[in-house]
């Protein structure tokens, strides 16, 4: 392992957790413009909705 | 007898009935889904899609629709149930069958809406729900005689005891389900209108004959066409032979929405006599409510309950209880939060050496999620309190007190349901407006809602509070106040903005409240535990995926870029200075912001740190400094995402000591100083960051669905410049205030 690992696998993380909120905020924004709720985090029900049509 | 057969593909079926007659509670039964029930009108306002699957197996779509009393649908909601059952929906299957679930307590009301339903000569399956409560008031229902007198399947049903479900899903996968032999007789005097209309919609709007029928006598129930058309616009045949009649009508003095109405409800009456037998000694409709003994005790209940001043001692004790218990309550699971996070934060620092990465996790990472997972214990006890509440049937009562105030605003007490769903959060309560029918009072309502302090404020109130005093050196009873003010003043703060708005932007008339108030049950320990346990697991989800992954993000702008080698050595010397191009440029002054900020600090140094200070000029009026400036831009991703903020900024490690650590942030907030050596967050900042968080509006999540539901950004921007203006404004005044007062 090189010496200073840390360093790239912070940068890493960060990267990752960036571009995970991007694309999160990308897709509430299409739900929301689709006419669906537009935040499945609010106890509107949409999250375990599209759980149960997807079983 | 005509049936309608089962479509070859999974049959969509349409939930329909009054507001609060238990359509969420029998969606959910036979769905298994958890979507919110209550027991006030107006819980569903949008429709909700699931599957349910007969005895044999058979999957069928359900749609949950908002509750109606009519198919003239004066209000948003619903006109969703409408639409979606005229077909008008493009997001939304045209439903193969109806599901009627009719109150069995108030069957002739309820039926009401059953009867335009079976003018669409759709297959209908009718349910009778609450039975129990119907045998309990002493009605005697002959379902057997409806069935026969409607021509549909009719089952008695409990949904809430999960009875009748087996009987309901033998219904549902019926193959010869039968179309209703739905007869009455329309007033002579609108009949050739009727016809006409008929023709008309046929001929020139292209609708099929029954439905045709079913729209045209609808058309003639309401004086406003819009509340039957919506969007769709009639042809201009058809609005011309409307208009033709309703001169005709006027001319002659003719009540033809009376009429018609009144037509409905005899025929109904004349059914519901032969179908319900009252209780000995009930002679009518009146006797016999008086001597339901459920609705006697709602009565002797609410004489209290709705007192014009007991009503307001019995809320403020509920609210005072609410939260005396989130401060009294909640300490051992908050230290079994802290010692599991004590105990993740030692082994990773044991297994990882000191490096960024082992600065990312416990200072980033677990530090942030930390700061907002610790309120779990407070989050579940406020949505336990809000379940019972709902579950009983108080919220409906708590409107009905508050109407009092609201029509002096200029609102009525149905704008108060949505207001009291943003105790929880916004997003609910701006959709629950929908419920409200004059467009000005819901977009009123929609503007003034997320002042209500909602349960992602609660950790920052919380935080802030701890800071501002502490609860071994005053009573509880001070906190409880504290919490109490965040919560009254942002009620003010609705209630005087949608004053200020129904005087000036949006003048209207006061509407008169009319709010069916469900009788008084015993929660469902069931449902609220569902729901706490729902909130809860959004709460904890939001933590582990947002939050951590904004608290990683920050902690990487506030660690880099990191000062020039040497900076540190340096102490005080401006970092303008420690950036400067060469020696030949002029030498910056140090900065005049109130805070001088040096290169021998990383954190001012980073990219938070500069955002932070490009922010200062702007919020040091209101007594706070770059790094709470940080946090309040944080905020608006989520503004719980205040406290992991303060924990990554002041880098608050871990220890093994879970009382040390139990008062890590509160006390690193204490201890925070600005540069001249003076604390950071003083009583007056504590106070003042709390209102400004009462007042702010930071929730990109809630714009979002306020753009939606007022149809364009207009009113979503206005919301965020006038609600985030009064914030400053008010903060400003009461840091100046409090500054010039010696505190």
């Amino acid at each position: 392992m090189p010496a200073d690992w840390q360093t790239p696998a912070a940068f890493l993380a960060v990267a990752f957790a960036a571009v995970w909120l991007l694309v999160r905020a990308w897709r509430k924004r299409v739900r929301a413009a689709s006419g669906a709720c537009g935040s499945s985090d609010e106890g509107c029900g949409c999250g375990s909705l599209k759980k149960n049509l997807k079983r | 007898m005509s049936t309608a057969a089962t479509p070859r593909t999974a049959p969509v079926y349409a939930l329909v009935g009054n507001p609060n007659c238990g359509k969420s509670t029998l969606f959910n039964a036979l769905t298994g889904l958890k979507q919110k029930v209550g027991n006030y009108p107006g819980v569903t306002v949008e429709r909700k899609v699931g599957t349910a699957y007969t005895q044999h197996g058979q999957p069928l779509t359900l749609i949950d629709l908002p509750g109606a009393y009519s198919l003239a649908a004066r209000s948003p909601d619903e006109a969703v149930t409408r639409d979606v059952l005229l077909g008008r929906r493009a997001d939304t299957p045209m439903p193969d069958r109806i599901v009627c679930i009719a109150d069995a307590t108030n069957l002739e009301r309820n039926l009401y809406l059953v009867h335009q339903i079976l003018d669409l000569g759709r297959p209908v399956v009718l349910v009778l729900n609450m039975m129990d409560l119907a045998a309990q008031a002493g009605l005697q229902i002959r379902a057997a005689r409806l069935e026969h007198e409607l021509g549909i399947p009719v089952i008695p049903c409990e949904a809430a005891n999960n009875k009748g479900l087996i009987e309901l899903k033998l219904a549902l996968s019926r193959h010869d389900l039968p179309l209703p032999r739905h007869a009455w007789d329309v007033p002579a005097a609108l009949a050739p209108a009727v016809s006409e209309l008929q023709a008309s919609l046929i001929a020139a709007d292209a609708k099929a004959p029954l439905v045709a029928r079913a729209e045209a006598l609808l058309l003639l129930t309401d004086p406003d066409p819009l509340r039957v058309t919506g969007s769709t616009p009639l042809s201009a045949n058809t609005t011309r032979i409307l208009e033709s009649w309703k001169t005709r009508w006027t001319a002659d003095a003719t009540d033809w929405s009376g009429t018609l109405v009144s037509a409905r409800y005899d025929a109904i009456g004349k059914l519901v006599a032969q179908i319900v037998v009252q209780p000995e000694g009930a002679e009518d409709g009146h006797a016999a409510r008086a001597s339901r003994s459920t609705l006697e005790l709602s009565d002797k209940i609410d004489a209290v309950a709705t007192h014009p001043v007991w009503g307001w001692v019995i809320f403020a004790a509920i609210m005072a209880t609410m939260f005396f218990s989130i401060f009294t309550l909640a300490g051992i699971p908050m230290g079994w939060i802290e010692a599991l996070m004590a105990a993740v934060s030692g082994l990773v620092d044991h297994v990882i050496p000191q490096g960024a990465f082992h600065s990312l996790v416990i200072d980033g990472a677990i530090a942030g999620v930390e700061g907002v997972i610790i309120f779990l214990p407070q989050i579940l006890i406020l949505f336990l309190f809000i379940g019972f509440l709902e579950s009983t049937g108080y919220m409906a009562r708590a409107a009905f007190i508050m109407d009092r105030v609201m029509s002096k605003v200029g609102l009525n007490g149905k704008s108060f349901i949505p207001l009291l769903s943003s105790y929880a959060c916004a997003i609910p309560g701006v959709m629950a407006a929908r419920t409200i029918e004059e467009p000005k009072d819901r977009l009123v309502t929609i503007l003034v809602a997320p002042f209500m302090s909602c349960s992602a404020r609660l950790p920052v109130y919380l935080l802030l509070i701890a800071a501002l005093v502490s609860a071994n050196e005053v009573p509880v009873g001070t906190q409880v106040g504290l919490m109490l003010l965040m919560y009254a003043l942002g009620t003010g703060g609705a209630f005087f903005f949608a004053w200020l708005f129904k005087k000036t932007l949006l003048r209207g008339a006061p509407p008169l409240m009319i709010m069916e108030l469900p009788p008084y049950r015993l929660p469902r320990f069931r449902d609220v535990l569902i729901q706490m346990w729902e909130r809860g697991f959004i709460f904890v989800k939001r933590a582990g995926t947002v939050i951590l992954a904004l608290s990683i993000v920050l902690w990487f702008l506030a660690n880099y870029p990191k000062p020039p080698e040497g900076a540190a050595a340096a102490p005080n010397q401006p970092i303008v200075e420690a950036v400067s191009p060469g020696p030949d440029a002029p030498r910056a002054e140090p900065a005049a912001a109130p805070s001088a900020v040096t290169a021998e600090d990383p954190l001012a140094y980073s990219l938070a740190g500069r955002a932070g200070r490009l922010l200062e000029p702007l919020i040091a009026p209101l007594g706070f400094d770059w790094r709470i400036g940080i946090g309040l831009i944080q905020s608006f991703a989520a503004r719980e995402v205040f406290n992991s903020s303060m924990s990554v900024i002041f880098s608050v490690q871990e220890s093994d000591d879970e009382a040390a650590t139990r008062a890590q942030l509160r006390d690193a907030i204490r201890a925070a100083e600005r540069p001249d050596g003076s604390k950071l967050f003083t009583p007056l900042v504590c106070l003042n960051l709390m209102i400004f968080y009462v007042f702010a509006m930071q929730c990109i999540s809630t714009l979002a669905v306020v753009k939606r539901e007022t149809g364009g950004w207009k009113w979503a921007l206005f919301q965020l410049v006038y609600m985030t203006g009064t914030a400053w404004l008010v903060c400003f005044v009461v840091y100046q205030a409090g500054r010039a007062l010696g505190f």
